[in-house]
């Protein structure tokens, strides 16, 4: 070797995708070879339809152990703001990324989000990617009293309360809250289901009642048990049609 | 490389929080200022010693605490007031001595915005109309190319996602762009605050490039201010996750990316409306509001 040169090692792949696949086996969790592949890829896919800027939270629950899926993907650092999930029960998980119901589990996120940076000028949304049909009336993920609040007491997503109302099946549900806008959207897939409002306002929920995944607590102390298996949830800021329709690309993409 | 902190003073004889914080020819200034028993002050402090001891001086023109300033060609510029008083003037603090630039530069009585100087201009971005949330808040950017004589409104309330407002502390000039770190709004009720968690960049103060999120939580009334080469962001405020908060970050931006690096807590424990200023090599910081009970404090340390 020329001792006039220096190597300097490249570290391969996505940089944040790197910090979250270290984070996922520096918490107790497995991955694969191939599971790494596909993190790296959603990873480049969202940076490239310029949707990972956007994303607040994004929980993609792999590892297979409760510690490392309740990390934050795009925030993996445990500390404050990261959002790391608390679970009350033991959770089930998707070996290659997923939770899977099991009875009495829920995942306080620990996410207020208007505390936490969201508001009627950033916009929000939230959503989650089901791993099969969603069962009737439930609240698959939400929180109340609701951040977008309106005629209804509150916003979750499912096939009850507020929002999606038609029979889904596997794939995105999401709504958002554009900037600055009035209604709330409703999206399964790429295709707009219901628009909401106006007469939504941001309220502010307080310090009491944080997001949920695998369901929806409404206070003071009634959990509404979710039972569909999902393969990722997110919290973003407001999102166009167009950047719903991008991010669920990318997601048909890292889960085929 | 990691910061080190060394304590000057631990109990200096004032508190407060919301100081201007400034170094020229060698002498450190805390200007205005806040406590809860006196309000807004029209006092200043001065250190020969970068912080151990201040030496208290005569009135000034005004009492206000979070006041918008900027530094340029080692002149301190301020305009406006407080959420106490504010006002339209612009003054400058040059060789030791305050003079006024103008009774009426033009921005509107907003207040808690944040004046950065940029490639020779001053820009004032956001702000709100009063300390309320119903007052409503400026998404607008005004810029000034005659050194806060005259401010004039280049970037019109039509900006999404891009939050004006309660931005003190949170907008600095680094690497040839504007960046706007957090922020959110203030309101007097404490109750029902917003806290941002968006990083903007902006070359021009007209067109802004949501960079991500913040990697700590929303927060305002921190301090953003650039050394060794990165962004510095220091403690701040959010009510609904402790409030007074002790984390510090760094942000790095290079090839077009931004690079985030928690730096550890503050040794001076959780803090908002601390003042953090550049003092010739190093960096010191004095008081701020701490918990419990946001009690301000009169500690002064130095960063390296």
């Amino acid at each position: 070797m020329n001792p006039g040169l220096f190597y300097t090692p490249v570290e391969a792949g996505d940089a944040d995708a790197n910090l979250y696949i270290t984070a996922v086996e520096a918490n107790n969790g497995t991955l694969s070879e191939n599971d790494k592949t596909r993190i790296q890829t959603l990873f480049s896919d969202l940076k490239a339809a310029e949707v990972y800027n956007k994303i607040k939270i994004l929980y993609l629950y792999h590892g297979n152990h409760e510690n490392s899926c309740g990390l934050n993907a795009i925030n993996p650092t445990g500390l404050l703001g990261a959002y790391k999930i608390i679970w009350t029960g033991t959770p089930t998980f998707n070996i290659n990324g997923g939770l899977i119901y099991n009875a009495g589990v829920r995942g306080n996120t620990q996410f207020h989000p208007d505390g936490g940076g969201l508001s009627f000028l950033s916009g929000a949304g939230m959503g989650f990617w089901a791993d099969e049909v969603v069962a009737n009336n439930e609240y698959s993920m939400g929180i109340y009293p609701a951040f977008w609040y309106g005629p209804t007491a509150g916003v979750a997503l499912s096939n009850g309360f507020a929002l999606i109302t038609s029979s889904t099946g596997i794939g995105l549900h999401f709504a958002t809250r554009e900037s600055e806008s009035n209604s709330v959207k409703t999206y399964y897939g790429n295709t707009l289901i219901s628009t909401t409002g106006p007469g939504f306002n941001v309220v502010f929920n307080g310090n009491s009642n944080p997001a949920y995944v695998g369901g929806m607590l409404e206070l003071p102390n009634t959990f509404y048990e979710a039972t569909t298996n999902v393969r990722l949830s997110i919290f973003t800021i407001g999102l166009t049609a167009a950047e719903v329709t991008a991010m669920n690309t990318c997601f048909q993409t890292y889960l085929s | 490389m990691a910061l080190s902190y060394t304590l000057k003073s631990n109990n200096q004889a004032f508190a407060g929080d919301g100081f201007l914080g400034f170094n020229q020819g060698g002498i450190d200034y805390l200007f205005f200022g806040w406590t809860s028993i006196g309000g807004a002050t029209d006092t200043f402090y001065s250190s020969i010693n970068k912080g151990t001891t201040f030496i208290q001086g005569p009135a000034l023109y005004q009492s206000a605490h979070t006041v918008s300033s900027a530094i340029k060609n080692d002149i301190l510029y301020v305009v406006g007031g407080d959420p106490i008083a504010p006002n339209n003037s612009s003054y400058k603090f040059e060789n030791g001595v305050w003079s006024q630039i103008s009774a009426n530069c033009g921005i509107n009585n907003r207040i808690l915005g944040q004046l950065v100087e940029h490639n020779g201009d001053f820009y004032y971005v956001g702000g709100q109309v009063d300390p309320t949330l119903a007052g409503g808040i400026f998404n607008t950017v005004l810029k000034s190319t005659d050194n806060c004589a005259t401010f004039t409104t280049i970037d019109a309330d039509t900006k999404p996602n891009f939050y004006g407002g309660l931005l003190w502390g949170g907008v600095v000039s680094y690497k040839n762009l504007l960046w706007k770190i957090c922020g959110g709004i203030y309101d007097n009720s404490g109750s029902i605050r917003t806290y941002d968690t968006q990083v903007f960049s902006s070359p021009d103060g007209i067109t802004w490039t949501l960079r991500g999120m913040f990697k700590g939580i929303g927060r305002h009334y921190h301090q953003s201010i650039v050394y060794n080469n990165r962004i510095y962001i220091f403690n701040g405020f959010n009510s609904y996750y402790g409030e007074n908060l002790n984390d510090v970050w760094s942000m790095g931006f290079s090839n077009n990316k931004v690079d985030w690096k928690y730096e550890g807590v503050s040794p001076w424990g959780t803090r908002h409306a601390l003042t953090i200023w550049k003092s010739e090599d190093s960096l010191l910081m004095f008081g701020g509001s701490a918990n419990p009970g946001n009690i301000e404090k009169r500690e002064c340390w130095e960063i390296n």
